[in-house]
């Protein structure tokens, strides 16, 4: 129920909570699921990119598309993200994913190779 | 239908084969980046998921199996009924993103179920 309190911000028509395996720690709308999936695939593109580009931590992600806009954040190797109806304002989201992010950060790491 | 097993391949991080499999054991289609032996990995999940069948509609009597995922230390594959006689496997490494095999797995069963 950590991500409850994004079903309230105008716009958002989908939220994830997402591990390294792509599978949603929790999901909400129709597209959740799909969204946790892309959202992992991206984190590990970006792992690759601060590694590439000495960049430090890539924290934050935002897209833009026809339709939608997303916004994620990284929580330790946990990624939470949100996906709003194109035209909203992404403040209240971005503000929302930031407070959830420190909770988030605390959860137990999967197991992976 | 290999064009479909091809796309998923590609879609799926980590994935590096698909195949639809018979219950009975064989490899009806199949599409590997590696060199490998589709038709035993069909072989020998096809009983795998008849055996996990057998336990959840008989021993059980919870319904059918809908999904199975194996995971092993160098081989993890995930298999999705398509019909009561045939099945998508999809093979992937210890990295893969199990979220795309699920949801992108799935999606190509259906298209599947069509086609069979």
């Amino acid at each position: 129920m950590k991500l409850a309190a994004l079903n309230d911000v105008p716009g958002v028509v989908a939220s994830a909570l997402v591990g390294p395996d792509g599978l949603p720690i929790e999901s909400y709308g129709d597209g959740g699921g799909a969204l946790a999936a892309e959202l992992a695939a991206l984190r590990g593109s970006l792992d690759r990119m601060e590694r590439r580009l000495g960049s430090g931590e890539i924290t934050r992600l935002t897209v833009t598309s026809e339709r939608i806009e997303i916004v994620a954040l990284a929580a330790g190797k946990f990624t939470l993200g949100v996906a709003l109806v194109r035209g909203h304002d992404t403040r209240s989201a971005q503000q929302t994913l930031a407070k959830l992010a420190q909770d988030v950060a605390a959860l137990p790491h999967l197991e992976r190779p | 239908m290999l064009a479909q097993l091809t796309q998923l391949v590609k879609d799926v991080d980590g994935a590096w084969a698909a195949a639809i499999g018979g219950m009975d054991g064989l490899l009806v289609e199949g599409h590997a980046t590696t060199e490998t032996d589709l038709s035993l990995l069909v072989a020998e999940h096809a009983g795998l998921l008849q055996a996990a069948a057998t336990v959840y509609s008989h021993s059980l009597n919870v319904g059918t199996p809908r999904e199975l995922y194996l995971r092993g230390e160098r081989l993890s594959v995930y298999l999705h009924p398509i019909t009561p006689g045939y099945f998508l496997l999809l093979a992937v490494d210890a990295r893969s993103n199990l979220g795309q095999a699920r949801l992108y797995g799935r999606d190509a069963a259906r298209k599947l179920e069509a086609m069979l």
